[in-house]
């Protein structure tokens, strides 16, 4: 798996198009972690794109490396045709206000000495939007979208709200400025499952209400299923696979998505032809990862051509938009 | 009829807080035979890891309070033994594990030397036997390169290694009953897969009863022959795990089902949402506590707390009004 290439890219209506992006970490003792390794994405206008991957996959640097926080190391990364990247000062942030992120953790990604309503106006003072009597009507009208009652929660703080409102508070605050692209970085791994149904109800909703695009990262892969359109499966830095999600679920091309999927415990009884096969071995360390394809060290069908030669991303011959990277795709 | 391995009657827990008393654990009861696995599902704060830190005394006793209840291990009433005594159950007899294997290993100790104390503790085995011994647990837990292993420290390892590490001092003395709090939450898919696995095939082989604690309903689908449903400290239905997945009957058993994202859901479902917060267990509502949450509600779940009612001999749930049979 671990493949390169750009055959996947749709190049229509792309609202962000991230060609062959590469960042690089510097380890202890001189030594260089390729947390995203040649991968190309790109997100048509009006969809959710959902990233999955294990630990170390690279989906969170992907994530970042788009949003130029931190810029990658090489590539280039297209909002509505401006290049990211080449945008410095105002200009960046001006595109920034057009692509905003919620994280994990709602808890530490809110200040925990700032009221509701100020959090949420912050990123509208950052713009430099509208009067005070304005921003406080939009910052009133957003929280109302996510299910909040300002004018009961907005002089609280974070820590008097439970972790499901701060999340509905993150949305909120990424919301204001009327974004395009709203990057979910696993927004709902650290909740309840009652409350994380919420929340991605209210992600849904949001979506609609805004015309929003979205990139959905999580390693819940019934999650990713639930609310996304296409699904990108990341494996040590590299893209494996990319697909319509019920193309993705229903007929996995590349041997890791198989092994993802029959990993997830389900709470329907599964028609099993056979015993799925246990996973081999666990992700390689990132500082030494394995020579052409990245999976092969725990493939089921890896050869010795895939140690060689990395397979190249192509489509699956007679499928619509199902790409894989994998020399012997199953 | 034999008497069940593990028997848990009215059991609370309770905390005395600065503020009031959090009511953790209030009154759970159930049994446990030897060689089955029961899961304890639950969400946050619903008190199921004070219930198994309850079961094998290890809990911060200045704070938690034995509220009432007993815990009959193998006949023995465990909340009335000294802390003495109690070290000899641990271990030999239960053994616990948790979410997190590199918390749960000393750092600056081998791992083969962590297995040696135990047993070295528990047994009679001699330092050299002992030695042997915890090679070949490393290896019965699927360590590669066991004897190399042994002598390493548990930060050069990875999650799912930890994770074995600590699941062959667990079963380094034969316990007769492992509990195990949220053992693969920190774990990637793939490895939780492969941890799960081996927890069965080593429950097969030790005849070990196991509870299983999670708040990952799949988990509990896949590994667990009976469920016990906690909310706010309490149980609210317990069945074989079958009952439970198809034809639960507590309302909140049953939303919570309803609202997991589940693999084999079709994409873009709209998830039926539980209203609301779990209550406040310093000062949980009288009646059902369920109830403020409930789109089922009637007027007497406000204020009567409702009895275990039983839809078949192994089936019993907590409610007024509950979600019709099939």
């Amino acid at each position: 798996m671990a493949g390169s290439g750009t055959a996947h890219l749709q190049r229509e209506a792309a609202l962000l198009s991230a060609h062959n992006l590469v960042r690089t970490y510097k380890a202890k003792g001189g030594r260089r972690v390729q947390a995203l390794s040649d991968v190309s994405l790109d997100i048509v206008a009006g969809e959710t794109l959902g990233v999955v991957g294990e630990s170390g996959s690279g989906k969170s640097t992907l994530a970042r490396a788009i949003m130029a926080l931190p810029a990658p190391d090489g590539g280039t990364v297209a909002f509505d045709g401006a290049d990211m990247l080449a945008a410095r000062g105002a200009g960046l942030r001006s595109l920034r206000h057009h692509m905003q992120m919620v994280f994990q953790d709602p808890l530490s990604s809110l200040n925990p000495a700032h009221r509701i309503l100020d959090i949420v106006e912050m990123p509208l003072l950052v713009a430099g939007r509208g009067t005070a009597a304005e921003r406080r009507r939009i910052v009133l009208e957003t929280l109302r979208s996510v299910g909040l009652d300002g004018e009961q929660i907005g002089h609280r703080r974070p820590y008097e709200l439970s972790g499901g409102q701060c999340q509905r508070v993150s949305i909120a605050r990424a919301l204001v400025l009327r974004p395009r692209l709203l990057v979910c970085d696993e927004p709902v791994s650290a909740l309840d499952v009652s409350v994380q149904a919420q929340v991605l109800n209210l992600l849904e909703d949001a979506k609609a209400t805004f015309a929003l695009t979205m990139l959905f990262i999580s390693h819940d892969l019934g999650v990713v299923k639930g609310i996304s359109d296409r699904v990108a499966v990341m494996y040590l830095g590299k893209l494996c696979e990319i697909a319509p999600t019920d193309s993705l679920y229903a007929a996995p091309r590349h041997p890791y998505t198989a092994t993802l999927l029959a990993s997830v415990p389900s709470l329907k009884p599964r028609q099993r032809t056979q015993q799925p096969q246990m996973p081999r071995g666990e992700t390689p360390s990132p500082l030494d990862v394995p020579s052409g394809c990245r999976f092969r060290t725990r493939c089921p069908a890896a050869t010795d051509r895939c140690a060689r030669e990395e397979p190249q991303i192509r489509m699956v011959e007679g499928s619509t938009g199902h790409f894989v990277a994998c020399h012997h795709p199953g | 009829m034999t008497a069940p391995l593990l028997e848990v009657d009215d059991l609370r827990t309770h905390f005395h807080l600065p503020h009031g008393t959090l009511r953790a654990v209030d009154g759970v009861s159930f049994t446990l035979d030897a060689g089955r696995t029961l899961g304890i599902v639950g969400e946050s704060g619903s008190g199921k890891s004070v219930l198994a830190r309850s079961i094998i005394g290890l809990l911060p006793m200045a704070q938690a309070h034995k509220a009432g209840g007993r815990v009959l291990f193998a006949g023995r009433d465990l909340r009335q033994l000294p802390e003495s005594a109690m070290r000899q159950v641990r271990g030999p007899q239960i053994a616990m594990i948790f979410q997190d294997p590199l918390t749960s290993l000393n750092p600056v100790m081998t791992v083969g030397r962590q297995i040696v104390q135990v047993l070295r503790q528990h047994t009679d085995l001699s330092a050299t036997a002992a030695r042997a011994r915890a090679v070949e647990l490393l290896n019965e837990v699927g360590i590669p390169d066991p004897k190399q292993r042994a002598g390493e420290y548990a930060h050069r390892m990875s999650g799912g290694m930890r994770q074995r590490i600590v699941i062959a001092i667990a079963l380094a003395c034969n316990p007769r009953l492992l509990i195990a709090d949220e053992p693969t939450t920190a774990l990637d898919v793939t490895v939780q897969a492969q941890i799960l696995d081996l927890l069965r095939r080593l429950q097969d082989k030790h005849a070990m009863a196991l509870i299983l604690i999670t708040h990952n309903l799949g988990v509990v689908a896949e590994m667990c022959d009976d469920v016990a449903v906690m909310y706010a400290g309490r149980i609210v239905e317990q069945a074989p795990v079958g009952d439970i997945l198809d034809r639960p009957r507590m309302r909140y058993t049953h939303a919570l089902l309803q609202s997991v994202p589940d693999i084999d859901n079709p994409s873009h479902m709209r998830l039926p949402v539980i209203p609301g917060q779990p209550p406040n267990l310093i000062a949980p509502p009288v009646g059902c506590r369920f109830a403020p949450r409930c789109g089922f509600r009637q007027d007497r779940c406000d204020t009567d707390m409702p009895p275990q009612s039983e839809a078949s001999a192994h089936h019993r749930f907590a409610c007024f009004n509950p979600a019709p049979e099939h």
